[in-house]
């Protein structure tokens, strides 16, 4: 049977890239449909405006919005509409490479246990926990080759909690590093934990076709004006485009799967920039458009064999929704409780942090309870952008403040200070009250059902949350940082999600098989987040990228293996 | 990106960036006594530069908002094509609100009141007005706005809200043709 491409990708970012990328290597013709709009370097400033506070790079929420449930403290659920209450936006970044591009590319493995978590350490009541299909010795392989392909710098040290790996090191050595992680290292000793280096997914010097970092002191939430952040787009679609085999199609909504009566896809419905229905088909469909927007694509494509939506005959497209985070905190480092020449190292804008915490992994402590799964503790710079950090400082004791109390206030913030911060990661509880659904009263503008999104939460994730920042606010004490706080929080950081179409052997208690394919719909992937059935304690990119290049041999070999090695052999 | 709103746009930041250079303040320039295109009258203009200047005063070693040029940024808003009509409205009913709420306590407007007396309609406004707060809030936020965003945007002239602050910006900065409604 013939078909316009062999493998149709929907979504480009760290899920579809290396997808596109693996398989147009292999010889096969790859399309990828991205809504966004394709910038390049040559589109990426280091403007505030742009990226955080017009939303440049995500659609407008009166057109395209979402509607989220939060738990009320007197029980029941407060819904907004995001059109309303922009804060809520669930949007990441919609160009050609998706949100990748506006990570700051703090890169962390899974561990073995995380694969082992309900055998290991048991049920916990009120959670969906489960083994994973699949082992970290499956992953690891390409864990590496992200190393390799993405480009991940950092440095192996040991420590108790390193996971297994099959190289010594990584590929490029870390990034320049701020005088604050080596006071980070000295607290660390004091406190006799250990101090890890975190890998950045950033090049510390040229490679694979990209420029090294910058080090303009701008990263997260900015696009990457030298191609070092390894993002989808920099690092693989870039490459997938300049072999002849993948073809972008970028400003193309994709809005329905439409389904046989065998149940499975025929092709994809989209509309391209002008609003013009139009469809293309594929011998493989692999959707990658971040959790929440692949479970409401799922459940927009309804069928024959797939009356509530595709792949979910079993009710579970949408379930165990997935986030990173439970606990943070902060400290200030005082420039005047420092001598001169340290006071202008800490003034330093451009090199990393780059420290994190694994000693907490598994917490083995019986004065917090029976050991438990735990989570990792990142010490970060504060996010420059000033005029977010100034809108943080116009709360008073009893009001606003204003006039010259306010500008004092604003000096002391800006000049006096160094700040840290700390991002603990808890291994967030799937449970019932946190899924995806669709809000048929709320259409885009496209008349498609938005998504619903409810965000319940466990309260292990506050315990736990609780446990590695107060952890965290240790070290900061330790390094004689003032106004230290540390807290957990239920309320999930927007920017990293996972699940709602998580993999598992049991199809009735998961939409994917152990390759990532769905149970009831034989040429249909999910290769982003959507999969992971809990979500690890650390940022999960590095795992996304992995997880998508195993699916990606795993549909290579579905296809016939690679047509370019059989045609040199 | 639509050609009209980038044409819409840039005039009226042509226009800010002249008065300025001028050193004139904005409603010295001949005007209509009823409401223009951002929907606020000339009285109303001399009064949202009054509370700007309240909330964000000039001094000797430190801009304010006149001299980020607070109000052409709020015009600039008032007039975009792309601001939201709901918050348009609510940013013209918090003028309105100002000078019912300085009637009401001192039978005068805004800009004719004392410093004590524009701090006590503020604080009332704050206290006790319905969106009150969050209205004094977004002039703020949009104060900030002026201070502290690229200098490519009209506001932070010469980069003086960067220089008070000693804030670095990050690099590139976005010249003029890659403004974020060009993109």
């Amino acid at each position: 049977m013939s078909h316009d491409f062999d493998v149709c990708v929907i979504g480009s970012g760290a899920g579809g890239g290396p997808v596109a990328y693996a398989l147009a290597e292999a010889g096969y013709s790859v399309v990828v449909l991205e809504k966004g709009p394709w910038f390049t370097e040559k589109d990426y400033y280091k403007d505030e405006l742009a990226c955080c506070i017009r939303n440049a790079y995500t659609p407008d929420l009166k057109q395209q919005s979402h509607v989220v449930e939060t738990e009320l403290d007197e029980g029941g659920w407060r819904r907004r509409e995001t059109a309303q209450d922009t804060s809520w936006n669930l949007w990441n970044g919609n160009v050609v490479g998706g949100s990748s591009n506006f990570m700051s590319g703090f890169f962390h493995r899974l561990k073995p246990v995380d694969f082992t978590q309900l055998s290991t350490f048991g049920p916990i009541e009120g959670a969906n926990v489960v083994d994973w299909p699949i082992s970290y010795d499956d992953l690891e392989p390409y864990y590496t080759k992200v190393e390799q392909v993405v480009g991940v710098s950092g440095r192996v040290v040991d420590h108790p909690h390193q996971e297994p790996r099959s190289t010594p090191d990584f590929p490029y050595p870390p990034t320049a590093e701020h005088s604050i992680s080596g006071l980070i290292d000295q607290a660390c000793d004091k406190l006799g934990i250990h101090s890890v280096p975190m890998p950045r997914a950033i090049l510390s010097k040229p490679g694979l076709g990209r420029k090294s970092c910058s080090y303009s002191g701008y990263c997260g939430a900015f696009g990457c004006e030298t191609g070092a952040k390894g993002s989808s787009r920099a690092a693989l679609l870039n490459h997938a485009v300049a072999g002849g085999r993948c073809k972008i199609l970028p400003d193309s909504q994709v809005t329905r799967l439409q389904s046989d009566s065998s149940g499975e896809i025929t092709a994809v419905e989209y509309r391209d920039n002008n609003d013009v229905v139009k469809h293309v088909d594929a011998a493989v469909y692999v959707v990658a458009c971040q959790a929440v927007e692949t479970s409401r694509l799922l459940l927009n494509s309804t069928g024959e064999k797939h009356p509530h939506g595709l792949a979910n005959n079993n009710g579970q497209v949408g379930k165990n929704l997935l986030f990173a985070g439970g606990g943070a905190g902060s400290g200030r480092l005082r420039y005047a409780d420092f001598p001169d020449e340290k006071r202008q190292e800490l003034r330093q804008v451009g090199p990393f942090i780059n420290r994190t915490i694994h000693d907490y992994y598994v917490i083995d402590d019986t004065d917090f309870g029976e050991k438990q799964k735990g989570g990792t503790i990142d010490f970060v710079h504060l996010h420059p952008n000033p005029i977010s950090r100034a809108t943080r400082q116009m709360r008073g004791p009893d009001g606003l403040l204003w006039g010259k109390p306010l500008k004092r206030k604003l000096e002391r913030h800006f000049r006096e200070s160094s700040y840290i911060k700390i991002e603990a990661f808890c291994d967030w509880m799937p449970v019932d009250d946190c899924f995806v659904s669709l809000d048929t009263s709320v259409r885009d503008k496209w008349d498609m059902p938005v998504a619903k999104a409810r965000l319940g939460f466990h309260v292990r994730n506050l315990q736990v949350g609780w446990y590695l920042a107060s952890k965290g606010a240790e070290v900061l004490n330790a390094m004689g940082a003032e106004d230290v706080v540390s807290f957990a929080s239920g309320s999930p950081p927007l920017n990293l999600m996972a699940g709602g179409c998580r993999f598992g052997d049991d199809a009735k208690t998961s939409v994917l098989n152990a390759d990532c394919r769905a149970h009831d719909v034989d040429n249909l992937y999910i290769t982003d987040g959507s999969f992971m059935p809990s979500a690890g304690s650390a940022p999960f990119t590095w795992t996304i990228y992995a997880n998508a290049f195993r699916v990606a041999d795993k549909i290579i070999e579905r296809l016939g293996g690679n047509k370019l090695q059989s045609l040199s052999s | 990106m639509d050609r009209r709103y980038f044409l819409k746009f840039t005039s009226a930041g042509a226009a800010a960036t002249a008065a300025t250079t001028a050193s004139l303040p904005l409603y010295a320039a001949p005007k209509q006594q009823t409401a223009g295109d951002d929907g606020l009258s000339d009285r109303q203009w001399l009064t949202l530069d009054a509370v700007l200047d309240h909330l964000f005063p000039s001094e000797a070693e430190a801009p304010g908002a006149r001299e980020v040029m607070a109000v052409h940024w709020l015009q600039r808003v008032l007039r975009d094509d792309e601001t939201d009509e709901v918050h348009k409205q609510f940013l013209r009913a918090g003028v309105a609100q100002v000078d019912e709420t300085s009637a009401e306590l001192y039978q005068k407007t805004f800009a004719a009141l004392q410093h004590e007396q524009r701090e006590a309609v503020l604080r009332h406004m704050e206290k006790s007005k319905q969106q009150g707060r969050a209205w004094l809030q977004e002039m703020i936020r949009y104060i900030f706005e002026a201070l502290l965003s690229d200098p490519v945007y009209g506001g932070n002239p010469q980069a003086v809200g960067w220089k008070w602050l000693q804030h670095t910006p990050g690099f590139p900065r976005p010249p003029k043709e890659k403004r974020y409604f060009l993109l």
